[in-house]
């Protein structure tokens, strides 16, 4: 074979989608047709905002002969002072069915499950629509003053009282709501925010080489404050992040709610055996939620990362059966995902998650992290765990405050251990047998947020 | 429908296969690619009443200057590549990772160049429109980048 023809084969193999495109090709049209539209428009907004510059200024110009002194600095976000907050989930209905009058006395009649509603004529539909993936209102109130509200789902065409009710995660008054119908895989995300606010999308969080992260927002076609935008689901959950802006400020920006959520089994997530030596298998609860906690986000099935169980070990809790898993992946964009998980009884606990760049050596790393679980007996103070694993030629480990002083010496099991957070501790230096120090590795503190940089809601 | 939204339409039914893995190619990960391709027929249409000559070629030049233009000089930041493409995809096997390093690793002329050249199979004349630089200028580009590639592949094959 010629090299051109060994090149041309060799990038055709490179080139060759292994699986299905964001959008079809009907979608894509769609959307090239909405970015025309949209850019139309801001292309008109700044015509009128030149002309209107021009109206003032040149009248200005003419009348002062002498050159102008300099003018303010430009205005900062802070100058401008904070951006309004609106009501945003209110009437009159938006959305695609917002002109059916007998659907829409038929939504306010509809009960709101287990959860004490507003009398029917004092509900509000904020949202009625068929998308892509089934029929959806968004129906609120007051219960004293209590701001309530729920979700109606169905299938397209569904009558009120087929519709299926859902709390919404997040409400309030004057925040944006989200919802996605349909997945795993193709779904609709629906968004609802102020009239004349702008809607940004992300569809997943980007973990590049370097260990770089970072979500990129491609703006969405609102009407009235409304989108309706495709996405995608994993079979465990949505990387999807909406935010939303006014006045060019974002104002909320949150991860979505997803009818689907927990469709993923269990079975379905890869088997992993400890690379270290010295610990105990996982809780099978505890590997699901690392193997998912960092796959969801990244927009793939958990298979497709390559995961490794770095160590996994018992956590030696008093009466408390439970355990810790460090898991190692390999993000799509190429950095290094290291998550370490814990739990006994309760739900299992993200202590945190950290991205490497890609070409980290697995074998040579070092994790020293926090996990914090609630304690057994009650209580507002968490139990602190320090989790850490190293190279199996670490032999023993120093906790060390931030004076350097040595607060505890910390036999090593095959380069890992877990034990109660000294107070105070900052660092950890692990030593082989011969009492050399093989690395210092600061204590990551437990996690504040989930991995994922999805955002928490208001921004401002 | 319009007569023009309609052979907009059959035009990207078309071209936009092939568009989005010659983007892969000059991107590197599949959401930038996608991303490119949507850009591009964006602003192919903005102008399809206009188009002279052959849309795919002009849908090439935008390609290009998505990926070397001002714009995408002063957004360039870290590129991801994405190994696993697809993540609803099946479990494939995938090509070595050294071909798409290589690639990452070409200055974006001359990736373009070079995907041009010996991925889609334009002549010497389509991969210098498409740069918007003269035909050697465009040659030179295209056999520094074969060059760079070739080096990286194994001698029997593509794996």
């Amino acid at each position: 074979m010629s090299d051109d023809a060994r090149l041309r084969e060799a990038l055709d193999e490179v080139a060759r989608p292994a699986g299905r495109w964001r959008l079809s090709t009907e979608e894509s049209v769609a959307d090239v047709l909405a970015r025309s539209r949209r850019q139309r428009r801001r292309l008109a907004g700044g015509v009128v905002t030149a002309l209107a510059v021009v109206a003032v200024a040149v009248p200005l110009a003419r009348a002062v002969p002498e050159p102008a002194l300099p003018g303010p600095a430009a205005t900062t976000d802070a100058d401008r002072g904070p951006v309004p907050s609106l009501p945003v989930l209110v009437g009159p209905t938006r959305g695609s069915l917002a002109g059916d009058e007998a659907f829409l006395a038929a939504v306010h009649r509809v009960g709101w499950g287990a959860q004490d509603a507003p009398p029917p004529d004092e509900r509000e539909v904020v949202l009625a629509t068929d998308t892509p993936h089934g029929r959806v209102a968004l129906v609120v109130g007051h219960v004293e003053d209590d701001f309530r509200g729920v979700w109606l789902t169905g299938p397209v065409g569904a009558a009120a009282d087929q519709l299926q009710v859902h709390l919404p995660t997040g409400l309030g008054r004057s925040r944006p709501l989200s919802l996605v119908l349909g997945g795993p895989g193709p779904a609709t995300l629906v968004v609802v925010a102020g009239r004349g606010d702008r809607i940004e999308v992300s569809p997943r969080l980007a973990a590049g080489p370097r260990g770089t992260v970072s979500r990129s927002y491609a703006e969405a076609e609102a009407v009235d404050g409304v989108a309706v935008v495709p996405v995608r689901t994993t079979q465990h959950g949505t990387a999807v992040s909406v935010r939303v802006l006014r006045e060019d400020r974002v104002v909320h920006r949150s991860g979505v709610d997803w009818l689907g959520s927990g469709a993923g089994r269990r079975g379905d997530l890869p088997v992993l055996t400890a690379l270290r030596p010295g610990g105990a298998a996982p809780a099978p609860a505890v590997l699901a939620a690392a193997l998912v906690g960092v796959a969801v986000p990244l927009g793939v099935e958990p298979a497709a990362l390559d995961p490794e169980l770095l160590w996994s070990g018992p956590l030696p809790a008093g009466g408390r059966p439970g355990s810790v898993a460090v898991v190692v992946a390999r993000s799509p964009g190429g950095a290094l995902v290291v998550t370490t998980w814990a739990g006994g009884a309760g739900a299992p606990v993200a202590c945190g998650t950290q991205t490497p760049p890609g070409t980290a050596d697995v074998d040579g790393l070092t994790v020293a992290r926090v996990c914090a679980l609630p304690s057994p007996a009650g209580g507002a103070d968490d139990e602190r765990w320090l989790v850490l694993t190293a190279p199996p030629s670490a032999a023993s480990a120093e906790v060390v405050d931030r004076h350097e002083q040595v607060l505890a010496d910390l036999p090593l099991t095959g380069g890992s251990a877990v034990v109660q957070l000294p107070e105070e501790a900052r660092e950890v230096r692990t030593l082989d047998a011969s009492g050399e120090e093989l690395a210092e590795t600061p204590i990551a503190p437990p996690a504040l947020a989930p991995f994922g940089d999805y955002g928490s809601g208001p921004e401002r | 429908m319009s007569d023009q939204e309609a052979s907009f339409r059959r035009f990207v039914a078309e071209q936009r296969a092939g568009s989005l893995r010659t983007a892969l190619l000059l991107t590197g990960d599949r959401g930038s690619a996608e991303e490119l391709v949507q850009a591009a027929l964006t602003r192919v249409w903005r102008r399809w009443r206009r188009v002279e000559g052959d849309p795919a070629a002009v849908l090439r030049r935008e390609l290009v200057r998505g990926v070397t233009g001002w714009r995408a000089r002063l957004l360039r930041g870290e590129q991801v590549v994405e190994e696993l493409p697809d993540p609803f995809a099946p479990p494939s096997s995938r090509p070595s990772p050294a071909l798409p390093r290589a690639l990452r690793e070409l200055p974006p002329r001359t990736r373009a160049a070079t995907v041009l050249r010996w991925y889609a199979e334009c002549s010497e004349d389509e991969t210098a429109r498409a740069l918007g630089c003269p035909v050697g200028t465009a040659r030179a580009e295209a056999a520094t980048g074969r060059e760079s590639l070739l080096a990286v592949l194994p001698a029997g094959g593509p794996r």
